[in-house]
């Protein structure tokens, strides 16, 4: 966290044309020994991410005079964007031999520091909040008492209508890889946990765990694909709600340095449990598929773009609780650092949408036998981080999420506001 | 003289990209980007801007090192006392494409790739081993290889490695190479040191030239501010977890909406007062009587069975229920009770999901043939609690009834004023399962009661009770049902669960006489299991002795 502060910096360079690139390396190639001529071709062969060029160029600087710090400080930073962790590390230490500017002695210790824990055996992130959360629909109940039950209209009583309500929650998400070998196979693990506890509507405490593992197979460096197997359990209301099992394969390959796209098949077992607040959840039985592309690229320097194009199957036992899903995510992190008591602090706010299709393969009669139930979602909101100190912030969440349906039963909104600290490490 | 030779080459092209460099001798493929004396090409000295032809052999001393910038981009540094030849190098610009092969007869090389390179066309030789290079950076000196990015294979002593990014083997004495594995402690460090310019040495440029000051103004130049060129090191890009947990949430929040929903309406249909409208059959005792000949007056007792539908309209607070609907041919055959339609003055009560009736509607009784100033009928549900009190008035408060969420039974008449004739009857009618509802493993215990009129073939009718119990097999398709009890008779036998049907029949044996009983019900949903409940009639026969009954029964808990 820290050192994506300081070291935040953007690539600002317009990147040149290619027979432009080519006449500037045309020009470094007659005069090798032109400073201005060598940085421009070295600026725009980082623009094009041929570091490689770029690195060959800043070398040369070496042998005009070894005694260039910054010019190893760069080094340092394009080897680490190949991913030559050990290149790196030794122009960073090179870099920190002799008088050097505060300034680079601080960049160079905060990518050391990265580089240790990229060259550990093991490696890891994790993300976790908790917080209060408070929901215009807690239970997710329809917006008009006047449903659809056993093909008639009925009057919905009034305990299953919306009602709001706060809740604490907590989320926790961490990955570990163990490194098996220096190629990128990796053989990675994932948790997902998230628990909340309604104030009063007890009946909708969540508890999820969603542990993902696996072998990622590096194609190249730049690619990979995994093979993982993925085990679910869910609690609501206090009892178990359903226990899955299954297995995904995912492929992903980096988009230069912009950022990843990832494409996945998965499948798992969903078995559903009744229980005293929801006895019917067992016909939600059945075999679910998910699918879909998501994409992380870096837009500029401080916007990013993230995606998740999907597609969901599920085949449950009773076929009005089988549907196709489609959906759309994105969101827009924007980061950006501001001075807080005369120390800069990240920040970062990014808005999200979302919208999803939802089509029943079959009428349930319990709400009504001649109409299929049908869908669309659409969510809009917005996350906002705040660094406090150093890997603790603040999240503040904000979502509306509607929900139409040609069942009145489903056609739902909620609003709803949380907020809490964040830790990641 | 060798300056202006290179120019010379230069100017007979209209760019060096514009190259085609063959295995013609003399021909440029790089020039010397930097030098730090001594070195040569073959015997000439080695100066900044020197070219570098096919075939030339690079000779470094002890204090000498050169940059090889070629023409695909591939630069090659040098390092001291090294002897190195490009025995190959063909590019073609236009397409990208060439290969480069080079000898490293000993010493240092630090090779960072180009065009050539990309396409895994480039190959370094060494006296003991051939290196074979795609993409990357390579450090070579004597025995050892390191691959600091993209990948290679080594091939020596008859043996073959490749090597990842950032992986290390050391090759020699005509053995293979070691398998691939993180380098020794401080070699790249002290690799780089070798490629760089020592104390007093300045790579062909005039001291000063590369002062930290001109540096860093040039690069400012370049730039246009104080980012410099390589920008920043970005972490390779986790999972973004705001779309991960925000899927996740999505789809939970989608199931427990379904759950939710399920459960309110069940809720809402097994209690209070649904709209909603059962299916069944009933059973009973129509009872005529003679009006001619040698027996006029004389009653007969013939059991009936049939089909029952029950529509419940809570905000209408009418109730209509049609008998025979289901197993008759013609309407002729249909009795119906009570009206949905707001405008009939048939009278009926729903008053909640245990307590309903109606009234025989006009011209509602075998579509209106028949003289109804002389008819009166009414179906009625009775309750459990009812339904206990009318086993404990008939002796057997024991009686196991039905615990039916669903599924409901009542009384249904149809009386002709001034006779004893008409019909005498019980209804069970329920929420039919589907026929995908059925298992097809499993077995599954129902228990609940039955209630029927009784009595001999022309004698009068009672009331009487018993209760039901049916084990179900779902694979084998069969049923074991007992009936005990009913009129101090106790039935038993099995039934057959029908195909491609939720629907079971089959014929009890009793302990009294020659008494029978044939059974004949479906099985109904419960609010938490789709076959969780059954329903059905029962027909008795024996010598002198009828009856016609209905019965509900649960999944017991």
């Amino acid at each position: 966290m820290h050192a994506q502060q300081t070291l935040l910096q953007a690539v600002t360079a317009t990147q040149a044309t290619q027979p432009d690139y080519d006449a500037l390396f045309n020009q470094m190639y007659q005069s090798p020994a032109n400073l201005d001529v060598s940085f421009k071709f070295a600026e725009q062969a980082v623009a094009r991410a041929d570091y490689e060029a770029a690195i060959g160029a800043l070398e040369r600087m070496l042998f005009f005079n070894p005694n260039l710090p910054r010019v190893k400080l760069e080094l340092g930073v394009l080897y680490l964007k190949l991913g030559s962790y050990e290149l790196a590390r030794s122009y960073f230490l090179d870099a920190l031999k002799g008088p050097v500017p505060d300034e680079i002695r601080g960049q160079v210790n905060a990518y050391l520091a990265q580089i240790d824990r990229r060259m550990l055996a093991y490696d890891y992130s994790v993300f976790a909040q908790a917080g209060l959360r408070h929901q215009t629909n807690a239970n997710i109940g329809p917006n008009d008492l006047l449903v659809r039950a056993l093909g008639q209209d009925a009057i919905l009583d009034g305990a299953f209508g919306k009602r709001p309500d706060w809740n604490s929650f907590q989320t926790v998400a961490a990955s570990v890889g163990y490194k098996l070998n220096t190629r990128g196979d990796v053989m990675e693990a994932s948790l997902l946990a998230l628990g909340s506890q309604q104030f009063k509507l007890s009946q909708f405490n969540l508890g999820l765990v969603e542990l993902v593992a696996g072998p990622r197979i590096a194609i190249g460096q730049n690619a990979s694909f995994k093979f993982y197997g993925i085990g679910d359990m869910v609690w609501l209301g206090d009892s178990n709600y359903f226990n899955a099992a299954g297995g995904g394969i995912s492929a992903r390959g980096n988009i230069g340095e912009f950022g990843f796209i990832e494409g996945f098949v998965e499948g798992r077992h969903r078995s559903f449990f009744n229980s005293v607040n929801f006895p019917t959840a067992a016909e939600q039985t059945g075999d679910f598929l998910s699918s879909g592309v998501v994409t992380d690229l870096r837009l500029t320097s401080n916007w990013r773009s993230t995606t998740r194009v999907g597609f969901d199957q599920n085949q449950a036992i009773f076929d009005y609780n089988s549907y196709k899903r489609y959906s759309i995510d994105v969101a827009f992190p924007y980061d950006f650092v501001l001075p807080i008591f005369g120390k800069p602090h990240q920040f970062v706010i990014a808005p999200t949408l979302g919208f999803s299709w939802a089509n029943y393969a079959a009428p349930n009669a319990i709400i009504d036998p001649t109409t299929l139930r049908n869908d669309s979602e659409q969510r809009y909101g917005a996350i906002f981080d705040a660094q406090i100190y150093d890997n603790v912030g603040l999240r503040t969440q904000i979502q509306y999420s509607k929900i139409e349906s040609s069942l009145p039963n489903y056609r739902t909104s909620n609003f709803a506001v949380g907020f809490g600290p964040t830790v990641r490490f | 003289m060798i300056r202006s030779t290179t120019l010379a080459i230069l100017t007979a092209t209209t760019s060096i990209l514009g190259l085609f460099c063959t295995a013609a001798p003399a021909q440029q493929v790089g020039t010397a980007s930097a030098v730090n004396p001594a070195a040569t090409i073959n015997t000439r000295t080695i100066t900044i801007g020197s070219s570098i032809s096919h075939m030339e052999r690079i000779r470094t001393t002890e204090s000498g090192s050169v940059q090889v910038l070629f023409v695909d981009k591939t630069s090659m540094t040098v390092g001291p006392n090294s002897d190195l030849t490009i025995d190959e190098y063909v590019f073609d610009p236009k397409s990208g494409e060439g290969k480069l092969v080079a000898s490293l007869g000993k010493g240092a090389l630090r090779f960072v790739g180009g065009l050539i390179s990309h396409a895994g066309n480039a190959q370094i030789k060494t006296s003991a081993a051939t290196i074979g290079i795609r993409g990357g950076v390579v450090l070579l000196n004597g025995p050892s290889v390191y691959m600091g990015y993209g990948t290679s294979t080594v091939s020596s002593g008859g043996g073959t490695v490749s090597l990842g990014a950032g992986e290390f083997t050391r090759t020699g004495n005509g053995q293979a190479p070691l398998p691939p594995g993180p380098p020794p402690a401080n070699f790249v460090s002290s690799q780089l040191q070798l490629f760089q310019s020592a104390g007093g040495q300045s790579g062909g440029v005039a001291a000063g030239h590369a002062s930290p000051r001109n540096v860093a103004a040039a690069e400012r130049r370049a730039t246009g501010s104080n980012a410099g060129v390589a920008g920043q090191a970005t972490t390779t890009p986790t999972a973004p977890v705001i779309t991960r947990i925000g899927d996740v949430r999505s789809t939970l929040d989608q199931t427990i909406q379904t759950s939710a929903q399920s459960r309110a309406v069940e809720g809402s249909a097994s209690g209070g007062r649904p709209t909603t409208t059962l299916s069944g059959v009933f059973g009973g005792v129509f009872r005529d009587q003679s009006l001619s000949g040698p027996t006029t007056g004389q009653n007969y007792n013939v059991p009936v069975i049939g089909g029952v539908v029950v529509a419940l309209d809570a905000m209408l607070n009418r109730v209509q229920a049609n008998f025979g609907a289901y197993n008759s041919t013609s309407a002729s055959d249909t009795i119906q009770y009570g009206s949905l339609n707001p405008s009939d003055p048939t009278a009926s009560n729903y008053a909640d999901y245990n307590t309903f009736s109606a009234q025989v509607k006009k011209g509602g009784v075998f579509n209106g043939n028949v003289d109804e100033s002389l008819i009166s009928g009414e179906m009625t549900n009775l309750s459990p609690g009812g339904t206990r009190q009318l086993a404990a008035s008939l002796g057997q408060p024991n009686l196991t009834v039905c615990q039916c969420e669903y599924t409901r039974w009542g009384f249904w008449n149809l009386k002709i004023q001034g006779t004893e004739a008409g019909f005498f009857g019980t209804w069970a009618a329920g929420r039919p399962s589907q026929v995908s509802d059925m298992p097809v493993t499993g077995t599954a215990s129902y228990v609940g009661h039955v209630i029927a009129h009784v009595g001999t073939d022309s004698g009068a009718l009672r009331q009487a009770v018993g209760n039901f119990s049916n084990t179900v097999d779902f694979a084998a398709r069969t049923g074991s049902v007992a009936v005990t009890g009913l009129d101090s008779t106790n039935y038993h036998g099995n039934v057959a669960l029908q195909s491609g049907a939720t629907t079971f029949s089959g014929g009890l044996a009793g302990d009294v006489g020659n008494r029978t009983m044939g059974v004949i019900g479906g099985f109904g949903r419960s609010s938490t299991n789709p076959v969780g409940e059954m329903a059905g009639s029962v027909v008795i026969s024996g010598t002198n002795y009828v009856g016609g009954g209905s019965f509900a029964a649960a999944i017991k808990r």
